[in-house]
């Protein structure tokens, strides 16, 4: 069968259920491949997602349409370039400088980490990503922003609405309708909250934003809010998917015992391993400027792109025969997961720091950690995928 | 007592008994240092990054050279030079010597040590 024509065939449902099998076989036999289901050209080798993220001057990421615009509620960060997008990392940056995180990150979340460990410690058994990971994430965060004040179900209802209509590259109606009652109820709830940390300014990342930005205050919140959303949806989902995923790893995989016996000496490998392995957010979308040859495959002008960090980060070529393996002995090198060129990830250090006292803290408190046999972790999602659920069981 | 952060003074690192490969990180309040020993030889370094500020300390050691963990810029451990971009500026090298099998450094004056500007990704 030719690429186009299976790859025509792909659907939804297959990618969110696994899509690393498909990926495999694009590197292999058609490393750019157009895939309808998603109406998006598939960039999948090491080479080409770094090429691709890298220039903006030839693959730009105005991707048009794009499900960003509608869930974000106007133009964000994600679908900018040169001076506007620079404008807005500009407001951003400041709070989450490494040096900045380093300085104060650790004594916001290692309390939150403790009080949710000390709410499981004595049962010997736990669904960590919703009893820890997800609300390490969104309360950690929160802190950072500036919206200490609202609900961790809140804030994941909120990141997880946000995600539906983020990756509704297929137009579902059913979709749009959960990110946009998303959208409406963060604005109606966040206005009140820019409107006072203008008034009032704090550290925090809103404030920050709100200092940097330009013209009145209507004018700043607009340029803001959807900005801010993206922040909400990578900020808040990512970190704790990508702690789950590089649990589940260790555990799925026998090597949770070295990390256990040390883990403030293995940390950080695990959650490199574990970025790597598991991807928490897929691509970097992009659209192609001008015609060009990428991959072998011919891209016309206004081409949509899903330049495929999750696939560049299990290229055979760049890892070896064991890409698909978790591996913590695995020879250092850079991995893709917070993607390429000016659009890396800003949060990168904070997410970072704020999985490594996450994990770190599990395994020192919960000695003899191990999956629940009868109920195994499930991974679902193609743009961001993670554990469903993981039941662990423990001494206690 | 003179206050001794206002004259550049020797602080100890740590022990210089590890291998070659050793990547480790010192700090002293806010300032994150990197230690390192290639080719037989201590390095001590400003850990911030000079291109995005990402600590070196998450990286690892290539040879005579530290690589970043983010933007895969690598530097020279001797010279502080770059070898590998996007970093332009060179790696801060403190001054190093080893003193009864423990490894210690010079911080420099208060202010100066981490003098570096942010720079975004662009």
């Amino acid at each position: 069968m030719s690429a186009a024509t299976w790859a025509d065939e792909i659907t939804v449902e297959e990618l969110e259920a696994d899509p690393y099998p498909i990926y495999a076989r694009m590197r292999r036999e058609a490393p750019v491949c157009f895939v309808p289901a998603v109406g998006l050209w598939f960039v999948t080798r090491w080479v080409d997602v770094e090429h691709a993220a890298s220039h903006p001057e030839l693959y730009d990421s105005r991707v048009t349409p794009s499900p960003l615009d509608r869930t974000m509620g106007g133009e964000s960060i994600l679908v900018v370039d040169g001076e506007p997008q620079r404008r807005l990392r500009a407001m951003l940056d400041p709070s989450l400088r490494p040096r900045v995180v380093e300085a104060t990150t650790p004594e916001q979340i290692e309390p939150i980490v403790r009080d949710l460990l000390d709410g499981i410690a004595d049962r010997g058994e736990a669904e960590l990503m919703s009893e820890l990971f997800e609300p390490v994430s969104v309360l950690g965060l929160g802190r950072v922003l500036g919206l200490g004040h609202l609900e961790g179900d809140t804030l994941r209802r909120w990141f997880r609405g946000l995600a539906v209509g983020a990756t509704n590259f297929e137009d579902d109606a059913a979709k749009w309708a959960v990110s946009d009652a998303t959208g409406a109820e963060i604005d109606c709830e966040l206005g009140p909250v820019l409107e006072r940390l203008a008034a009032e300014p704090d550290g925090s990342t809103i404030a920050t934003m709100l200092r940097h930005a330009e013209g009145e205050l209507d004018e700043k919140i607009a340029t803001i809010l959807p900005t801010l959303k993206v922040i909400l949806l990578g900020g808040m989902q990512e970190p704790g998917h990508a702690a789950g995923s590089t649990v589940a790893g260790l555990l799925e995989s026998g090597q949770a015992e070295a990390v256990a016996a040390d883990p403030a000496g293995l940390v950080k490998d695990a959650v490199e391993e574990g970025l790597r392995w598991i991807s928490p957010i897929g691509t970097q979308t992009r659209r192609s400027v001008r015609e060009s040859e990428l991959g072998g495959a011919r891209l016309p002008v206004g081409a949509n792109l899903g330049v495929l960090v999750s696939s560049a980060n299990r290229d055979e070529t760049v890892w070896g025969p064991t890409a698909d393996a978790f591996d913590l002995q695995r020879p250092k090198r850079n991995h893709a997961a917070f993607g390429f060129g000016p659009h890396f990830c800003s949060g990168h250090h904070f997410a970072r720091v704020q999985m490594r006292i996450a994990i770190q803290r599990l395994f020192e408190r919960l000695p003899g950690l191990r999956l629940d046999p009868e109920r195994p972790p499930v991974f679902r999602g193609w743009e961001f995928r993670a554990p469903l659920h993981l039941h662990v069981r423990w001494h206690a | 007592m003179p206050d001794e952060r206002a004259t550049p003074h020797w602080v100890d690192v740590g022990p210089a008994v590890e291998p070659d490969g050793t990547l480790r990180e010192a700090r002293f309040g806010e300032l994150l240092l990197g230690v390192a020993r290639a080719e037989g030889v201590w390095h001590v370094f400003d850990a911030f990054c000079t291109h995005a500020e990402c600590p070196l300390t998450d990286g690892w050691l290539e040879e005579g050279a530290v690589r970043c963990p983010c933007h895969a810029s690598l530097f020279d451990l001797a010279t502080g030079s770059v070898l590998a971009g996007p970093a332009l500026e060179p790696l801060r090298l403190l001054p190093v010597r080893v003193v009864a099998g423990r490894v210690e450094a010079r911080l420099p004056l208060p202010g100066r040590a981490t003098g570096s500007r942010f720079r975004t990704n662009s």
